[in-house]
Parts: C-alpha cells; structure tokens; sequence
C-alpha cells in the first residue's frame, strides 16, 4: 500500500502537517476578545487532546478533568498508528522540518562536530517523562517545562508575536511619520495586517526572554541532530513512542534490507537502531524512507512477520535514575523558602478570577499560557519565582501592568484544564481577587494634599468600592476643598484598575493586596464611615 | 488664514524629521472676536433629527465642513458601557453628525477616542463601532486607536501644562467636531466638551488631574475644534464617569451645539443644575479668551 490513487503518502503527510500548523496559528490567533463575552474553549484544542497534559494534571489534582479527556481519541489512534502525530499533526515538529530545510547548509558540519547523533540519547525522553509523572503523583505539575505545546504556545504569546507586532509596527510607523513615498500603498496593508494578521494589543510579558529562549533552544539543537528534541527529549513524543510500539499499522521491512541503507541514514527520526533495526517508538510515519526506496521494498501496512523490531529504549537503569529524580523533585521543593506555609486560605499573588484553591490551581495548571494570551489587558502574567519554581509560568495578575476588565470573563473560558473554573459574568463580578489598599504615604490628596481622584473614577463596581471624604485643607495660605480616596473594603473585588491607573511614577499608591476577606472595625476615614456616598464626612486622618 | 499656513508650514518641517515640535496657535477659530456666541439646543425623542436641527440652527454643516476637507467627530467611547447606562456617546448622535459631515463633501470622516477600558469592548458595548459600519460609506471609519500615530505637541498658551502627546489624526485634520456626553465627575466636577479631548491625549493622563480645570483648557488650545456637539440625551448624574448604575441616568433627550466650546460647556451645566462658574475648567477656558460662560450673553436657540 504504498499510493493513494493520485498522491504519495509523503505528499499526504506534508499537506497534513502544513494544515495542521495553519490550523494552530489561526487558533492562536482567535484567542483574543472580540469585544464581547464568549469564547469556546477548541482555542485551546491543542491542550485539550494532548494525553501527557491530561495524565499529569489529572494525577497531580487527583480529579477527573473533562475538557482533557479529548486526549483519548490521540491516545486510541497512536495504538492504532503508531507516533503518527509526531509526523504529520505536531506543530512544533513541522516548524522543526522547516527550520531545518533552512540550516541545511551549515547542519553537516555542526552535527558532525557536536557529535550527538546516538542512538543512546533516545533514552532521555523517558527519563524525563518518568520525572514529570513521579511528580505529578507528588502534586507537581511539570508540563510548563517540557510539554511541546506548553513551550510553544508560551514561547509564541509571551515573545515571538509581541516582537512580531512591535517589528511590524516599528517599521509601518517608520514610513508614516517619515511621510516616506509608497505610504498610500503601505497604510493600507499595515491596516490589513492589524485587522487578520497582528494581535489587538501591544503586549510586555515576564519571562519571555526565557520562554524565547527555551523554545529557541528547542530549534537550535536542530544543529545537532535532525528532530533532536522529537528523538530525545520531548516527554510527549515518548508517551506516543510507548503507546505506539503495539501499532496495528507496522512498517516492513523491520530491518535494513542491506542494498542501500538510505532508509537508514537519512531517517529524520532515526529510527533504525545501530544494527539497522527498524525501531517503532522513534518513527513518526513521516513516509520518506517509502518514497525514496529505490527499490520499492518499504512499506506500512498492517502485516506481520516474524522477525521482531528494536525494542523499548530506557532500560533498567535509566528507568531507577529517573524514578529517583522523579521522588527527588518533590523534596527538594519542601525545602525552598516558597514552600514556607501560607496563611489557610491566602495566596501569595493575585491569581485570575475563577482561579481554584492554591494547591489544586497550581496542580492542574499547564502553563499552557491561553489565558495569558486571551487577557485583553495582559494583566495576566506568568509567574517567575513569586511562588517558587514550581509555580513557574503559571498565571499571575499584575494590576500595574493590567487590570482584570470588570465585564471580562475570558481566561475562565480557555482554560483547557478549568484551573481557572469557569464563570458566569455574574459570578465573576462577584468573585474577590484580593483588596486594594490605598498606601496614605504616597497618595497625592492624602501626602501632599493635591487634588487626585483617578482611583475613584476608575472603580467599576457601580456602588464605587473607592470611595471620597471631603475636607478643607490649607493651600498656600488658601482655605481649600480636597477630596482623599479610601477604600470600602467590602465592596471592592480587587480588580486593580486602580492600581493601574494611578498617576504616579513607580509603584501605585493604590495597590490590589492578596487578601480577601475585608478587615473588621474599619476606624474612621476608612471605608464604612459617613453616608452613603461618603461624602461630607470631616474625618480627615485618625 | 495665517495661523493655518504656519501649522502646515511647521507640520511640514516636523515631517521631514527635522524633529521640530510644532507650536499650534489656533485659539482663533472659536468665535471671531466681537461676533455673539451661539448655542443652540433641541428636545425631543428623534435624536438623529435634534443634531440636524441644532446644526441647521448654526447656520448649517456647510458652515463647518467644507468640500475635501477630512473630518474627525470625536465621541467619548471610553467606557466598557451599554447605550442606556449613559457613559459614551449615543450612537444616534454620533452617526448623525457622521452623516451630516459626509453629505456636506468630506473626503473622509474619522470615529475615534482612546478608551479608558478594553477598546474593543468600549467600541462594541456602546454601539458605535456597529452604528459606523452600518452607514456603509467607505469615507466613514470607526477606528482604534493606531498607537504609531501620537506626535509632541507644544501647547505655546498653556499655563499649567505646555507639551502633551496628542493624536496625529486629530490635529491634523481640517474640521474637528466635539461630541462628547453630559456626565457627573468626581474631580471635574462635571465632565462636558472640553474634558472629552482627553480622549486624543496619550500617556499618562492621570497627571491631567492635578489642577484640572486649567490643564482642560490648555489642551484644547491647540485642537482645530470647531463644533461641539453635547449629548445630553441621557445624563449621568452620580457616580460618573464611568456610573454602571441606571438609576443614576436621567434621560433628557436633548442635544446642544455651538461653535463656542465654553459656552456648550455652560449651558451644559445648567442640566445638572448647576451655574457654569461651578466648573473649573469652564472658568479658566473662559479666563484664557476661548469663549463665553455668562449665558446672558450667549443667544441660546431652544426649540
């Protein structure tokens, strides 16, 4: 079986990688609001049919996850195929293809000089798949670190696309303001692209230096050896490896048929081990060695023969190394300062709205980065060390950067593992982030006595969670009215459009605290005091 | 007119990348000075044809907008609001003024403002991105915010504040027309035709905040605004300027112009009960010569 009627199967296989790559792309791109309040939860498909994260939050949170459940029909065609996805539906894997097309001038030489072509190196892929499940059975999600898509979707929303659009911008702008002829055709299609092509917003994202550079990393070692991450190191590739070395659909010969060996040395899996033995859990179908058999002998197809492929690479001892490192994981992380407990019930960040209990939030988080990605204000940030390493790259809100939009309930909506749990608007607007607290040191009206009232207009809880007491200070040696800001604390719902709006340079004075239940007794000047409105109340300072 | 010639002159050299910052001087265009005020209102429920007729009271589009010219109507869009919960400006008014601006020969009608929440929600929340595109007239464009397109202005007769980034689009084109909403404001006390230029300032505009009532009429000393249309078709009357609260609309279904900003300002005032000296940057625009607030000597037009 080696032509459908009036394609190879390589021309199959390349078709279907390149719209599986557009379909990821436009995925990326839909991401994003669209002015009003629904998003469907497919954005983040990929995620949602991804079997290592549906297997590792679902350990890691001890709870049944159904948006990941998809993951079976992948887990059920692998056994069917063999690592099939590899080769013709993983993203990540067609932009390896291609960038290696790019440096195949240069490649001979690097991989020949890096010297890290083994056949050996197989082996670390279920290392670190062992690792990322041991730890999930210790509650430690790892995917952020090793999951293809995870590093990818990061690695696109964090670095790649806001440099892409900033480029774009700079280079636009630079031709309208210059005036530079040709801008009746560049206006234009600087337009087009901010409508199809470009993100809404203009976003700066912690660690997209390193999620850039992990992700960078992942091409660059292109220039050691074809698909090395494929091969090596990606957890999901060995999760399909294993899966597939059952496959229904083999490929025959099992063993290099000894005339050319171009199956061989040109596989970009490797998939023959060093005595040219046809091994399933590293071919990805890709169907390159069946169109270039000068012989026609390769194939895949569902007979068997007796002889037997190359078996499973990680052998014994790299099995116990890695179940060990895997158990050491977890202890280490008990002895960080960030394993110090919390306060029940308090976080150390403002997590989004809808965000589970710390302990299962961070258990189900992929690190997936849709929810970074769907924030209209990018407040959403990945974490760096605020909680620890392992809190790394999961969501943070960071008000000064942007506030959580009150009508907003997105990221609730995308994400693929309801860490986020989804809400209803209603809900949401009801939903406490934490309490912003207004810091008297540096506040204009209350240090200074200058007129500011920002916080207060910005408030979009309609009763105003900020609310103004009216007093007369002096002036220059002028009797005059100021309104102070103060927070009623049972209204506020710690959005942070405040903080982020207010007017001074540096850090707020204004700020969105992590606590969420509002103080008791609150003295006179704070929140509770005078009418209604607040207003008219001559307290000024206690 | 002289003024005009040197901004073309100055925006010119400014282009060139000779990094110029131009100085605008067109406080002329208010009002010749001599010639009475104008303000004309309408009541009614048809607001499409209360903004006709405010304008046919001023003498007609024409006297605003010429042949060619590119036009800017400038609403507030700059709240994650609905229509009734009264934060931006109706669509009905803002499309009328669209209209009006496109039937009297303008090349090209821009619809803009730089939102305070999520512009995309602002533009779909108050209706008018929708009510824009369905004029179906390519010259008409409901746009965001191209953030390629500030420039540095000098503000050569500002007191309080002397440089500001504004929107390029605003002050270049050859009629701007003013259409912001009547709204209670904590700080301004109210918020009317010459706060709504915030709208085409950039960065931080927190800082507008500290002596607010003359940094409002600085900046809009440098704006080529010669129409404000108020809407006061509904109100806000508390918790402005974003309310979220419909029982703090009043709907008044009225509609008020004038080629003189500050007397717009000062009748608008008188909505909410309150004498136009009660605003501050009423007060300090009308200190500076850009119009008049007693409205006794403004000849009001109420039909």
């Amino acid at each position: 079986m080696k032509h459908w009627p009036f394609v190879s199967w390589r021309s199959a296989r390349r078709v279907s990688q390149l719209a599986f790559l557009v379909l990821f792309f436009w995925l990326f791109r839909i991401t994003e609001g669209a002015g009003e309040g629904h998003i469907s939860r497919f954005v983040g498909a990929w995620f949602m049919f991804d079997p290592l994260v549906a297997l590792v939050t679902m350990i890691s949170s001890r709870s049944f996850i159904g948006p990941v459940f998809f993951s079976v029909v992948m887990v059920i065609a692998t056994v069917f195929l063999g690592r099939f996805f590899c080769g013709w539906l993983c993203p990540l894997g067609t932009l390896l293809d291609g960038f290696a097309a790019i440096i195949r001038p240069v490649a001979h030489r690097t991989r020949r000089w890096l010297h890290l072509t083994s056949y050996r190196l197989r082996a670390i892929k279920y290392a670190l798949l062992i690792v990322v499940v041991i730890g999930s059975l210790f509650g430690l999600t790892l995917t952020g670190f090793v999951d293809p898509f995870a590093l990818l979707f990061r690695g696109v929303t964090l670095a790649a696309d806001p440099a892409m659009a900033k480029g774009t911008d700079a280079a636009f702008g630079y031709m309208y303001h210059h005036e530079l002829p040709g801008t009746a055709v560049s206006e234009p299609v600087y337009g087009f692209l901010r409508d199809h092509a470009l993100p809404f917003g203009r976003a700066s994202f912690a660690t997209a230096g390193l999620s850039a550079l992990l992700l960078g990393a992942i091409f660059l070692m292109e220039l050691a050896d074809r698909r090395f991450w494929c091969k090596n190191l990606c957890p999901l590739g060995a999760m399909y490896g294993w899966l597939g070395r059952w496959s229904v659909v083999r490929r025959l010969p099992v063993k290099v048929c000894g005339h050319c060996g171009r199956c061989a040395t040109d596989c970009r899996m490797g998939a023959f081990d060093g005595e040219g033995k046809f091994s399933p859990e590293s071919c990805n179908l890709c169907m390159d060695c069946v169109a270039d058999c000068p012989d026609g002998i390769a194939g895949f197809g569902t007979k068997r023969v007796k002889a037997r492929p190359a078996g499973l690479q990680p052998g014994r001892r790299v099995f116990i190394g890695a179940v060990a490192g895997g158990i050491m994981l977890p202890a280490l992380t008990k002895l960080s300062a960030s394993a110090k407990p919390q306060a029940a019930g308090e976080r150390k960040v403002l997590r989004p709205p809808g965000a589970r209990d710390e302990a299962e939030f961070l258990s189900r988080c992929t690190r997936c980065g849709e929810c970074m990605k769907v924030c209209p204000t990018h407040g959403l940030q990945p974490a760096v060390l605020e909680t620890g390493w392992v809190g790394m790259f999961a969501p943070m809100l960071v008000p000064r950067t942007g506030y959580c939009e009150y009508n907003c309930h997105l990221c609730s909506q995308v994400c693929p593992t309801e860490a986020i749990a989804e809400l209803t608007l209603e809900v949401k607007k009801k939903v406490r982030i934490g309490i912003a607290e207004i810091d008297r040191e540096r506040c204009l009206p209350w240090a200074t006595n200058e007129a500011c009232i920002v916080c207060e207009e910005m408030c979009p809880v309609s009763d105003k969670a900020i609310r103004l007491e009216t007093v007369m200070v002096e002036v220059n040696g002028e009797k005059v009215e100021l309104q102070r800001p103060f927070v009623c604390e049972e209204s506020c719902i710690g959005c942070g459009i405040c903080e982020n709006h207010c007017p001074l340079e540096g850090e707020a004075a204004v700020r969105v605290s992590t606590r969420t239940k509002p103080k008791r007794g609150q003295g006179r000047g704070r929140g509770g005091g005078g009418d209604g409105e607040g207003r008219g109340y001559r307290g000024g300072r206690e | 007119m002289n003024s005009r010639r040197r901004f073309l002159q100055q925006l010119a050299a400014f282009s060139a990348g000779a990094m110029v910052i131009p100085t605008f001087d067109l406080t002329a265009h208010a009002a010749a000075p001599g010639s009475q005020s104008v303000v004309a209102v309408a009541r009614g429920k048809e607001y499409a044809k209360l903004v006709e007729k405010v304008i046919a009271d001023l003498g007609g589009i024409g006297k605003f907008v010429s042949k060619g010219d590119k036009v800017v109507v400038k609403p507030n869009i700059g709240w994650d609001r609905n229509v009734d919960q009264a934060a931006n400006t109706h669509p009905i008014v803002v499309v009328t003024l669209v209209k009006l601006a496109l039937d009297a020969g303008a090349k090209q009608v821009r619809v803009f403002d730089r939102s305070c929440n999520d512009p995309k929600r602002c533009y779909v929340n108050s209706g008018i991105q929708k009510a824009v595109d369905d004029i179906g007239d390519a010259r008409a464009v409901c746009e965001f915010i191209d953030n390629r397109k500030w420039m540095p202005v000098k503000i050569a007769k500002g007191k309080a504040v002397t440089e500001w980034e504004f929107y390029r689009e605003a002050i270049e084109c050859d009629c701007y027309i003013n259409a912001p909403i009547a709204k209670h404001h904590s700080g301004a006390t109210l918020t009317l035709g010459l706060k709504n230029t915030m709208g085409i300032l950039n960065g931080n505009r927190g800082k507008i905040h500290q002596e607010m009532g003359q940094k409002l009429a600085d900046i809009n000393t440098v704006i080529p605004c010669k129409l404000t249309v108020i809407d006061a078709t509904r109100i806000l009357t508390a918790h402005g300027p974003q309310g979220g609260n419909l029982d703090d609309v009043k709907v008044l279904d009225t509609v008020i112009a004038s080629a003189d900003p500050v007397a717009a300002d000062a009748y608008a005032t008188t909505l909410f009960g309150k004498k136009p000296d009660a605003i501050p940057s009423t007060v300090a625009a009308f200190n500076m010569g850009m119009g008049e607030m007693d409205l006794s000597k403004v000849k009001v037009m109420e039909s």
